[in-house]
């Protein structure tokens, strides 16, 4: 969980901490573009092909990390 | 290569990043010799105001955006002339200082158009103006000429809040603003990304999606001059159209507001639902251009990518726009929001690989695809306009009594390489929306874009108020 945070971080500079239970673009302000650059550079990370993953049903970070975390 | 500029400093110089080429490419071909190459905005409000701070505060803007000092230049490489860029540490805009407040609003307003329209020179002198400006009626800011090379609209924005950051920084004590980041960074960016297995993997795909999907169809907004009716008549089957040819330039604007109810429930609808803004609004788009052409379920038009992801990417200005088309298949029996889930996966598709640029993805689908036919490059195209959707970047403000007297304005040239431009952004002070159409006027017909605006938000109010009406039903409300 501590490397999808961190990679968020990379995309985003939320004011409040990020936990499994933030929303992507409610809570850490993700768009769109930024949820897909998001599962493409997790994607590179756990070994994943980006065109089989929808991120569109991710709301939180949880669900997020629910698809590369086995 | 390198510059050595008369002041004796050396600089090196590098070629154009493939966002950049296009942009001069479409300059070029269609809009040579006009002030196209240039973005021009002003952000002004009304507070007890410090012209002294805001003046210390452009200045520390400026000197934390190296976009302010690329320069351009011709060099031989290879024999071949080429526009090349390079940082100059000491080209920074001086900040002018100019006062309209003794004119009513409208004539600042067309004096600063003016300013727009301004042809400048590109190559080895100062390609940006900024002005701080006082208007009529306590109205005070800044405008902004800023080379459409070196920042498209959400680079424009980012210095409206980076310099709005530091004048209240200054005014009120809030905390100054965390730093931007490297042009240079970001363009080492995209010329890695040229040499990359991921540019290979990109253009694998789009060559694989546009040789095996069907023939998409060309759907206009024009009623009464509908263009792939009359090209039907004479070549029977054909679904796409000849848009781009002649040479006319000349645009005018034609802007609508959304109230901000309206703009609100929109949003509101989106945040409970998890649904994309930009998603609803295309959505809406692509309803009415299907209800224009007898329900056509199958539509397509450019959209504009910024490609603003990474911090990196959002803080170090530039133009990063690419241009791809969005084709959504919407079946009448989808609801709404099952629609607007469609949209989003067609826009999520091309997100996966659209740093693959603008001008090598034409020639791609120009070799996969069966009619040969390539949208904007060529004329013969299936993608009836454009649509870019600005989303909001918050500009700090003293109080909410004062954002509510700000108001951004955008300046146009009146010339543009695209032949319908619809932007979408929202308005400073209240957030509400504003659609602005960019439109050619050879061809186009004003009394047509009066009638699409209006369908579009009856489309896009009808499902925001009932996500679960199906696109059928809202396609029979809308109906000509």
């Amino acid at each position: 969980m501590e490397t999808i945070i961190n990679k968020i971080l990379e995309f985003v500079e939320p004011e409040e901490e990020i936990t499994p239970k933030s929303t992507l673009k409610g809570d850490c302000g993700l768009t769109s573009f930024d949820t897909v650059c998001l599962a493409e550079a997790l994607c590179k990370e756990y070994g994943k092909n980006v065109d089989e993953i929808n991120v569109r049903t991710c709301h939180t970070v949880q669900d997020l990390a629910d698809l590369f975390l086995d | 290569m390198s510059k050595t500029l008369p002041n004796g400093k050396t600089y090196e110089t590098y070629p154009l990043t493939q966002a950049q080429r296009f942009m001069f490419f479409a300059y070029k071909q269609f809009s040579d010799n006009t002030p196209f190459l240039f973005i021009s905005s002003g952000y002004y409000w009304k507070d007890d105001f410090r012209p002294d701070l805001l003046k210390e505060a452009l200045e520390e803007a400026i000197a934390r955006c190296d976009s302010l000092r690329i320069r351009y230049t011709l060099e031989n490489v290879n024999g071949n002339m080429q526009v090349m860029q390079y940082v100059d540490e000491d080209a920074s805009p001086a900040v002018e200082e100019v006062d309209l407040s003794n004119m009513p609003y409208e004539e600042s307003y067309q004096i600063m158009k003016g300013w727009a329209k301004e042809l400048m020179p590109l190559f080895d002198c100062p390609v940006n103006i900024i002005r701080m400006v006082r208007l009529a009626d306590g109205l005070n800011g800044f405008f902004m000429k800023l080379n459409h090379l070196s920042f498209d609209g959400y680079a424009s924005k980012a210095f409206i809040v980076d310099t709005m950051s530091i004048y209240l920084h200054k005014k009120c004590g809030t905390p100054y603003p965390k730093p931007m980041r490297s042009y240079y960074d970001a363009m080492m960016d995209e010329f890695a990304y040229l040499d990359s297995d991921q540019r290979k993997a990109d253009r694998a795909f789009w060559m694989q999606k546009f040789s095996t999907m069907s023939e998409p169809i060309f759907n206009d907004y024009l009623i009464e001059n509908n263009r792939l009716k009359k090209t039907q008549k004479e070549h029977p089957g054909q679904r796409c159209v000849a848009l781009y040819e002649g040479d006319h330039p000349e645009t005018e604007t034609l802007t609508f507001e959304l109230s901000k109810e309206d703009s609100d429930l929109i949003m509101d609808m989106c945040k409970e639902k998890d649904l994309s803004v930009p998603c609803v609004l295309m959505l809406g788009l692509r309803t009415v251009l299907s209800a224009f052409n007898d329900n056509q379920e199958d539509v397509s038009f450019k959209f504009m990518i910024n490609r603003r992801g990474s911090l990196l990417s959002k803080k170090a200005y530039g133009n990063r726009w690419h241009f791809y088309s969005l084709r959504t298949i919407i079946p009448a029996n989808l609801t709404f929001e099952q629609a607007v889930a469609a949209v989003e996966d067609a826009q999520s598709e091309v997100f996966k690989h659209c740093n693959f640029d603008t001008l090598e993805m034409y020639q791609v689908k120009h070799m996969a695809t069966k009619s040969g036919a390539i949208s904007n490059t060529g004329t013969m195209t299936y993608d009836t306009m454009t649509f870019s959707y600005h989303a909001p970047q918050d500009v700090p403000m003293e109080n909410d009594e004062i954002k509510a007297t700000a108001i951004g304005v955008w300046y146009p040239t009146d010339f543009s390489a695209q032949n319908l431009y619809l932007t979408i952004k929202h308005r400073a002070g209240d957030n509400g929306l504003e659609f602005i159409f960019d439109y050619r006027t050879c061809e186009n017909s004003l009394e047509d874009l009066k009638v699409l605006y209006p369908k579009m938000i009856e489309a896009i109010m009808t499902g925001v108020r009932n996500p679960e009406i199906t696109m059928g039903e809202i396609l029979e409300k809308i109906k000509l």
